[in-house]
C-alpha cells in the first residue's frame, strides 16, 4: 500500500471513466484501503513529536527535529513487534512479584528538618522555594 | 601480591590476623586510583578523606579487639545513582551534577553500619539509561581490558573499578542488564537480585519496576557476602519482601551433583558472536562434567521482551523523571513564566538518550495510545514471565550468554539507538519477570576480551545461583586480570 491515496482514487476514478471498474468495487477497494491504513500504524509526524515534546515540558530545536522524529519512528516500528502477540485474555503484569498495598500504623513521625530538605534548591527564600510567578494579578 | 589485588574475604582474615591495617588497605586502593583512573576514568567522585576517616575507625575496633563485620575495611566503591550523604550524588547528570543527598540509600546505611571504606562514587549511563557509560554526561569510562572499549553499562564505572583493581567490590544497580552486561564487559561477577530483595530505598528511580541494586566483585565468594550485607526487608520501601534474607554464605558450596540446567534455544540465536556461544556451551560442559543435567529448553516469548522492555521502562522513566521541574533541587534553567522555566531546565539538563526515553515514555502513556503500547507491552509482560515459570517447573537454574557479543569499541554503536538497545537482549528478560541472574566470566575471545556467562534462576533463588557459579569458579581457571599495559 504504498501509493498515496490521492493518486490512488484518480487512477480508480480514470479506470472507472474508461469502463474497468464497476462502482460498487471502487467503493469496496476504497473501504478496504482505509481499513488497512488503520491496521497499518501511522508514522509519526515533526508535530505529533513536538506535542509529545509539549507534554513533556522539552524542546526540541528545529535543527533536531528531523533526526529526532525519525529515530521515535525506527524504535516504534521495533516496538509494533508487539502487535504480532496474541494477548486475548492475558492479564497485564504490572510488578513481577504478587506486591499489595503496605500499611503503617499512623503514628507521627520525624521527617528532613527543613533546612535540610531546602538545601538543595536552586532559588529559596524564607524557608520558600522561588519560582517564576504561576499566578496572575 | 599488592594489597588492592586481593578479593574481601581474603583482606578480612588478614585484617582479623592483624597482618593489615584498614589504612593501609584504604591507601594503596587510593594510590591505585591516583595512577590508574586518570585512563580509566570509573570514578566521578574520589571520597579519599572520608575513607581514611572510616579505615581509622575501624583499625580502632580492631585494636579494641572488636569483632569486626566482613566487609569492614574493604575498600568499595558505590555507583552515582545510589545517594550517599553529603557527598554528591549526580546520576552522571547535568540535572543533578551539583545535588548533594540530605539522606542514605538504605543499602549505604546497612554499608556504614557495617564499616565499609568507600572510595568514591562511580560513572554510569546518565540515569542509568545506556549499555555502554557513553551516556555519562561527564564522560566514558574506559575498559581495562582495552582503553579503546567500552565497559558496558550502565554500571560501567563500578565494573571498570573493581576490573582494574580501584575498589576490592562495588554497587551496581540493573534495570535491563546494567549490572550484568559490564560485568561480562569487565570480566567480574554481577548479580541482579530478585526484585525485591534488596531495599530501592535512595536509588534514583528510573523504572520502579525492574530497578534492583546488586554486587559487582571480584569473586563468587564475594558476592555472597555483599549481597548478604544489602539484602533485606525495608519499611522505607513497600516492594520489598517481608522476609528474612538468609545467609548467602552458606550458600557457597561447591557441588552441583543432579543439578537440572536449561538452556533455552532463543538465546543463541543468529548474529550472536560464534565466540562467545561456544564459551558457554563449553561453560555449561564444565558443569555437566561436576555432575549437572542439561538440555535445551525453549522459552518463546523472548523475541518479545525486548519491544515490551522499551514500553514499559521508559513509560515508567517519564513518570520517574518529571520531578526534575528546577524547583526544589537540581539545576535550574532560566524562564520567564513556570512552563518555560521547566521546559528550558529539562532541556538543558537531561542528554539525548535520556530525552529520547522521556518522549517515548510519554508517547506510550499519552491518551489514545495507553493501551495500544503500555497495556500491550504489560500483557506480553505476563507471557514472558510465564515462561520462565514453565522452565522452572522443570530446571533449577538456565544458563545463556550475558550479552550477544564481548566488549565494543567506543563510538562503535553510538548512532544507532537500537543497535545499542540490541546489547541488552539476554539481560531484559530476567528484569521482566522479576527474577535474579548472575553474571561470571566463562572464557576470552582471541582478542583477549572476557566473555559472560548468565545463570539465571526462579525468585529467591539467589543460592542456588550462588552455588552453581560457585562450583563452576572452583572448577574452572577463568579468573583472570587485565593486563594493563600502556598505563
Amino acid at each position: 500500500m504504498a501509493m498515496p491515496p490521492a493518486r490512488l482514487v484518480v487512477l480508480l476514478v480514470q479506470s472507472t471513466l474508461h469502463g474497468h471498474f464497476s462502482s460498487g468495487i471502487i467503493i469496496f477497494i476504497m473501504v478496504k484501503y482505509v481499513l488497512l491504513r488503520k491496521v497499518k500504524r501511522m508514522k509519526l509526524t515533526r508535530e505529533d513529536v513536538l506535542n509529545v515534546a509539549l507534554l513533556s515540558r522539552l524542546e526540541i530545536r528545529d535543527d533536531e527535529i528531523e533526526n529526532v522524529t525519525r529515530q521515535f519512528n525506527d524504535i516504534m516500528q521495533h516496538v509494533d513487534r508487539l502487535n504480532q502477540v496474541n494477548t486475548e485474555n492475558v492479564r497485564p503484569t504490572a510488578h513481577a512479584l504478587p506486591v499489595c498495598n503496605v500499611l503503617r500504623p499512623d503514628v507521627r513521625q520525624t521527617s528532613l528538618p527543613r533546612e535540610k530538605a531546602m538545601a538543595n534548591a536552586p532559588l529559596a527564600e524564607d524557608g520558600f522555594f522561588r519560582v517564576p510567578k504561576i499566578v496572575e494579578g | 601480591m599488592k594489597l588492592y589485588e586481593y578479593t574481601a574475604h581474603q583482606l578480612h582474615t588478614m585484617l582479623t590476623e592483624k597482618k593489615v591495617s584498614a589504612r593501609e588497605l584504604a591507601e594503596s586502593t587510593l594510590q591505585r586510583v591516583r595512577n590508574l583512573d586518570e585512563n580509566i576514568k570509573g570514578y566521578v567522585t574520589v571520597t579519599a578523606e572520608q575513607a581514611l576517616a572510616q579505615a581509622k575507625a575501624v583499625d580502632e575496633k580492631i585494636a579494641r579487639g572488636e569483632e569486626i563485620a566482613p566487609l569492614a575495611g574493604i575498600p568499595m566503591a558505590i555507583k552515582d545513582n545510589i545517594c550517599t550523604t553529603g557527598i554528591k550524588t549526580t546520576c552522571s547528570s547535568k540535572i543533578l551534577a551539583n545535588f548533594v543527598p540530605p539522606y542514605d540509600a538504605t543499602v549505604m546505611q546497612k554499608l556504614q553500619a557495617a564499616d565499609g571504606v568507600l572510595i568514591g562514587k562511580t560513572n554510569l549511563d546518565e540515569f542509568a539509561m545506556g549499555s555502554s557509560t557513553e551516556n555519562s554526561a561527564f564522560f566514558t569510562t574506559s575498559n581495562p581490558w582495552d582503553l579503546e572499549r567500552v565497559p558496558g553499562g550502565s554500571s560501567g564505572g563500578s565494573a571498570a573499578v573493581v576490573a582494574a583493581d580501584e575498589a576490592v567490590w562495588a554497587l551496581g544497580s540493573d534495570t535491563g542488564g546494567s549490572i550484568r552486561q559490564p560485568a561480562a564487559y569487565c570480566g567480574v561477577v554481577g548479580l541482579k537480585p530478585t526484585y525485591g530483595r534488596v531495599s530501592r530505598y535512595g536509588l534514583i528511580a528510573y523504572a520502579s519496576s525492574l530497578d534492583q541494586i546488586g554486587p559487582l566483585t571480584k569473586d563468587v565468594t564475594d558476592c555472597a557476602f555483599v549481597l548478604k550485607a544489602i539484602s533485606g526487608h525495608d519499611p522505607k520501601d513497600s516492594t520489598s519482601v517481608n522476609s528474612a534474607a538468609p545467609d548467602y554464605t552458606k550458600a557457597l558450596v561447591n557441588d552441583v551433583k543432579g543439578l537440572r540446567i536449561g538452556v533455552p534455544r532463543e538465546f543463541f540465536v543468529a548474529g550472536m558472536d560464534e565466540e562467545v556461544r561456544a564459551a558457554v556451551m563449553a561453560g555449561i560442559e564444565a558443569l555437566v562434567r561436576q555432575g549437572a543435567v542439561a538440555e535445551e529448553v525453549s522459552l518463546p516469548h523472548t523475541d518479545y521482551a525486548m519491544p515490551a522492555y522499551y514500553v514499559i521502562a521508559p513509560a515508567e522513566a517519564s513518570s520517574n523523571l518529571a520531578r526534575y521541574d528546577g524547583v526544589s533541587y537540581g539545576y535550574r534553567g532560566e524562564g520567564d513564566d513556570i512552563v518555560a522555566m521547566y521546559k528550558r531546565t529539562r532541556t538543558e539538563g537531561f542528554g539525548a538518550e535520556v530525552k529520547r526515553r522521556i518522549l517515548l515514555g510519554t508517547y506510550a502513556l499519552s491518551s489514545g495510545y495507553y493501551d495500544a503500547y503500555y497495556l500491550k507491552a504489560l500483557k506480553v509482560r505476563t507471557l514472558v514471565k510465564q515462561d520462565y515459570d514453565r522452565a522452572f517447573e522443570k530446571y533449577d537454574v538456565l544458563i545463556t550468554p550475558t550479552a550477544p557479543s564481548a566488549a565494543f569499541k567506543i563510538g562503535e554503536k553510538s548512532a544507532d539507538p537500537i543497535e545499542l538497545y540490541l546489547q541488552d537482549v539476554c539481560t531484559i528478560p530476567i528484569n521482566l519477570a522479576g527474577i535474579p541472574g548472575i553474571s561470571l566470566p566463562c572464557g576470552y575471545t582471541r582478542s583477549g576480551l572476557p566473555i559472560g556467562m548468565q545463570i539465571i534462576g526462579q525468585a529467591f533463588s539467589e543460592e542456588t545461583l550462588l552455588r552453581v557459579a560457585y562450583t563452576f569458579e572452583q572448577n574452572t581457571d577463568f579468573r583472570r586480570k587485565p593486563s594493563l599495559k600502556g598505563v
